[in-house]
């Protein structure tokens, strides 16, 4: 008998970078159009430095606005593998901070979200904190200026 | 263009600050452990008391570093901000710089291994910021809680930053299939001319080394902006006309550093 009669189930999961996409979808409208949250895919040294290293897929989401080209800001980090789940995420400092993640010997926050609905949560949480609302309230008063 | 950095010790040295970039006529001014009101009041200050116009330049995530501009520098553009740093970007018809302040994680609380880290990201995202925008020239300054001969300073996977000027002729390292444009640290040639005090800091680490002067606040350039520094330039500033920022001594006391300032052709 065949070892490959059986069929190979894809997992019903959503990939982190569409859960995170789905998150940040309403975000520049609650921002007045004048910042917006980008996932950006990380390619070469900033893969080597992002403390993600055993994750095959890498991004990082950051605050932009359009009035302020050049403008960036480093919300957070994530990784993932082929199982999708269990999810990494590295958390801008003073994010992790005030969620508490613990710190490791470098200085790294790295958590591991072992569901899609962890993983939906955490970031959902890291989008609401003083941190992350005081940036984009600072963002939008500049970018206003530049209008 | 002339540019100041000054670790302000947490207090209220408006009134030094005001002199400080009065008599200094510098172009950007950087601050860290320095409150907003301290620098807006020193801005006040300056229109009422020296006729000198300067902005407060916010950077929404940077919260560490306050930086204040002449009125009269147009073309900032913000670039990336981190808890430990803020990027700009300064552009001049056919010139372009990319301008950094620092204020690493300190000693006191983190292990050299964790400011290693922060000086890497921060490595990393000026290579980055400077491939986006096609830009060679970078100048960073500040507080790197780290003298220019530490690791995080020195090493491959931190600032890369080297006491050799030769790195004019070659600013490119790789290892292990990794390269790296290199830093040149002009602190180095500060040793010589406070051979008695050389640093901006004084502290002793019992029964870690027997190091008490410290160089924290530095300013590192690409090889490429080595010919348009200028060495004579670069400072530790002892006093105004009306403050002295040591005591008898000669250690550090209107803040634990002394502030630090440095010119670039731009």
């Amino acid at each position: 008998m065949s070892i490959w009669n059986k069929k190979f189930n894809e997992p019903s999961a959503e990939f982190p970078d569409r859960v995170v996409l789905n998150i940040i979808e309403p975000f520049e409208n609650a921002a007045e159009n004048l910042a917006s949250l980008k996932l950006v895919r990380l390619e070469s040294i900033a893969r080597m430095s992002s403390n993600l290293a055993s994750s095959t897929f890498q991004f990082k989401l950051v605050l932009v606005s359009d009035s302020l080209k050049g403008y960036s800001f480093e919300v957070l980090k994530f990784g993932y593998d082929v199982t999708l789940y269990p999810t990494k995420v590295i958390f801008e400092d003073d994010i992790a901070k005030e969620l508490g993640v613990n710190i490791g010997m470098f200085g790294e926050n790295i958590s591991a979200f072992s569901s899609q609905e962890e993983f939906k949560q955490a970031i959902e949480t890291a989008l609401t904190t003083k941190k992350f609302s005081e940036t984009v309230g600072g963002l939008i008063k500049v970018a206003k200026k530049m209008w | 263009m002339k540019i100041l950095f000054w670790n302000t010790q947490k207090k209220p040295l408006a009134s030094e600050i005001t002199e400080l970039i009065a008599e200094e006529d510098c172009d950007i001014a950087a601050f860290c452990e320095t409150d907003e009101k301290t620098v807006v009041d020193a801005i006040g200050a300056l229109e009422i008391q020296h006729n000198r116009t300067y902005l407060f330049q916010t950077t929404p995530g940077c919260d560490r570093i306050k930086v204040i501009l002449k009125k009269e520098i147009n073309g900032i553009t913000l670039l990336n901000q981190h808890k430990y740093f803020s990027l700009m970007k300064l552009t001049k018809p056919g010139k372009e710089l990319i301008i950094g302040f620092v204020h690493l994680p300190s000693k006191m609380h983190h292990s050299l291994d964790e400011i290693r880290r922060a000086s890497e990201l921060l490595n990393c995202q000026i290579q980055e910021e400077e491939a986006a925008h096609g830009i060679n020239d970078s100048l960073i300054m500040g507080d790197f809680n780290v003298d220019p001969f530490e690791m995080p300073m020195i090493s491959f996977t931190g600032m890369s930053a080297t006491n050799s000027i030769d790195c004019m002729n070659k600013d490119v390292i790789t290892r292990a299939e990794e390269s790296k444009r290199l830093f040149y640290n002009p602190m180095w040639s500060l040793y010589s001319s406070h051979s008695e005090r050389p640093g901006s800091h004084k502290f002793r680490r019992f029964g870690e080394d027997v190091i008490n002067w410290h160089f924290l606040d530095q300013v590192i350039i690409r090889p490429s902006l080595i010919n348009k520094f200028d060495f004579k330039a670069l400072k530790l500033i002892f006093n105004t006309t009306s403050f002295m920022f040591t005591n008898r001594n000669g250690r550090p006391v209107a803040s634990d550093h002394l502030p630090i300032s440095c010119e670039v052709e731009f």
